[in-house]
This record gives C-alpha cells, structure tokens and sequence, in this order.
C-alpha cells in the first residue's frame, strides 16, 4: 500500500518550504542562523510524511493513544518555542535601534554645534579682513 | 614598509581589554609605523580606551554587530580612505605580528588572500583536538567546492586581503563564522587565495565566543553557507 494523498502532500510542502528556505538564504534574504531552524521543522514534517508509522510508534511512546494528538503538542511547543526565540531577537534588534537612533540625535547635535562655531568663526575672519 | 605600501592592520574587538594592549604592542613593535584599527564591537569594558593609549586608531561600534559586521566595517574604512591591503587580526594575542611580513609579501607578489595556517609547520597552538577534526572537515568541505584548492586552516582570523577582496565584501559580508565562506566567495570572485605558515598561540586571557553547542550551530551554518554560496557560481571580472 503506497503513501496517502496527505503523505503526498506532505512531502510535497515539504520540499517546497526546504527549497523556498535554501532560496531566501541565497537571495539573502534570510540569514543561516534564522532559517536552520526552519529547515529543521521541514526536515521534520518530511520525515513523518515518508515514514508514517513511526509517528505512531512515538505516540504509542509517550502513552498516547491516538497519535495525531501527538503531532499537535509538538507542533504547538515547535511554533511556542520558535515565537520565543523571535521574540528574544525582536527584543534585542529594538534594543540596537534605540540606541542607533540615540548615536545618531547626539551626532546631529555635535554636528550643529561645529557648524555654529565654523560659521562664526568664518564670518569673524572676514570682519577681520 | 607596510605604511608606504599602503597596508592596514586591522583587529576586530569585542571585550578584550585584558589582551588588546599586549596585541598593539607586538603589532607597532614587529610592523614599524602601519596603521592599526581596532574596532570596538561594542565592547562593555575598557577596550577602546586601552587600544588607543596604545597606539591604535579605535572606531567604535555603538552596537555590537559581531564578527562579520566588525570586519565588514574595517574593510569599509580601508576601502574608503584608499588603502590597497589589509591584514586581519585577532585582539585575543593568538596572531603573532612577526607573521604580518610573510601575510604582506603573499599579497605583494599577487595573492587576493592570504590565509595564515597553523597547520603548516604544525608549530605553536594546534587548537583542542575536536575543533582540530572540525577544521579538518571543513578543510575537505571547501576543497570539494573550491576546485581541489587546499587550504588546511580555512577557520584562521589571520589573514590579509588586497582591495580586489576587500571590494568583494563591501556589500555583503557574512555575519556569523565568516572564514570557511569567505573563501569560497572569494573563489567564486576570482581571487588567488594562499596558505601561509604562521605559529599561533593559546588565547592568553578571557573566553572564546566558540565552544559547546555553539560549536555545533557554527559546523551547521558552515556547511549550509558553503553548500548555497558554491550554487552562487563565478561572478566578476577575473
């Protein structure tokens, strides 16, 4: 007996999310170290498509008796634990912003201040002259 | 020479003020009047303040970008105020600057980069024997993809770039663990890249930013950015 049309679909977006992944990375649009993790739920996702069984035999595992209960907890803690980890980087991209915008309002300010004395400093030599 | 030839020397820092004086030093000592700069990859301790009593010009960060990001920005200095090579060191004193002339003459006499390999005459710090099996692996790696070219220390931080490599990065440069892929751009660019023997040493104070399951995250991202840099192909004028 051949694979579901599910399995078949599975595998299908699987390889899809894998190759359009490979494809951002290579655009860079998306950095290695944020996409290993995407790859890893990919490569997860075609794994149990191929290989059906197996998420039985997990389930069966953890004392679960009806296994796509199974595939639902994991997925929700991969997608908990992925939200968190965006977040953390989020927090520190906010973080670095503020303070870029901080360096840049104390530059400008140092800027217009050198402007200031090399202005009056240009038109007390010419008063000079 | 280096100052008239028009080198840079150039020492990505971040939290190195226990070592950032000795690394000056030995530069200034072994290199004459080159200029050095320290970026300071917004270090939270004394380094830019210690690197510039010392005697190096220090452009500080105001965030820290890492690695790539503090490299990427002394190759932009240098592209900029027109020097024509640089050499990259490590502020942690593992790089001995008396290595500096044979890194400056690989790229006088034509070379785009010059990688200062430990392992050649095998003297010196050899790094732990795991890391060693690492460096080996992606030895291999960068052979397959680089055309059998053999460099046998493609993670070294030593290492020196002529402005035909440094405008290669100018745009883009990558962020986390450059080294391994480094080379395989700069293949992909055209540039005549060489080994050259150096010794290295332990690092002499503080902690490395690899070790643990960073060692493991830094084997996965090499080999996936290896693998997508080579689909890249060739590109620029040879």
């Amino acid at each position: 007996m051949g694979p579901d049309k599910i399995q078949w679909l599975m595998i299908v977006v699987s390889v899809g999310l894998t190759g359009h992944l490979v494809n951002l990375i290579r655009k860079r649009r998306l950095y290695e170290r944020y996409a290993i993790i995407w790859l890893l739920a990919a490569m997860g996702m075609l794994f149990f498509s191929i290989f059906r069984p197996e998420i039985n035999r997990v389930a069966y595992w953890f004392g679960v008796d009806y296994p796509p209960s199974l595939i639902l907890v994991f997925a929700v803690l991969a997608l908990v634990f992925i939200g968190l980890h965006f977040s953390l980087v989020l927090t520190r991209v906010k973080k670095d912003q503020a303070r870029l915008v901080q360096e840049m309002a104390l530059l400008t300010e140092k800027f217009e201040i050198y402007l200031k004395v090399s202005t009056h400093e240009n038109g007390s030599e010419k008063a000079g002259k | 020479m280096l100052a008239s030839d028009g080198f840079l020397v150039l020492i990505p820092a971040y939290n190195e003020a226990l070592n950032i004086e000795n690394t000056v030093s030995d530069v200034l000592e072994h290199c004459g009047n080159v200029e050095i700069l320290v970026v300071n990859d917004g270090s939270v301790d004394k380094t830019a303040e210690i690197a510039c009593k010392a005697g190096a010009k220090v452009l500080s960060l105001p965030v820290n970008l890492g690695i790539g990001g503090a490299v990427q920005t002394g190759f932009l200095y240098a592209l900029r105020y027109g020097y024509q090579y640089v050499i990259r060191m490590d502020a942690d004193g593992q790089h001995r600057a008396k290595d500096v002339a044979l890194i400056s003459l690989g790229l006088l006499e034509g070379a785009d980069i010059v990688v200062g390999s430990r392992f050649i005459l095998k003297e010196g710090f050899q790094s732990k024997p795991l890391r060693k099996i690492g460096i080996k692996l992606i030895a291999w790696l960068c052979r397959i993809l680089n055309d059998g070219l053999w460099i046998g220390d493609p993670t070294s931080g030593f290492r020196g770039y002529s402005r035909k490599a440094l405008s290669l990065f100018e745009k883009w440069y990558p962020v986390d663990y450059p080294e391994p892929e480094e080379l395989i751009v700069a293949a992909n660019g055209h540039c005549k890249i060489i080994e050259v023997p150096v010794t290295m040493a332990p690092r002499v104070r503080g902690h490395s930013s690899i070790g643990g399951w960073v060692s493991f995250f830094y084997v996965i991202k090499v080999v996936l950015a290896a693998f997508i840099e080579k689909s890249r192909g060739k590109y620029g004028p040879r």
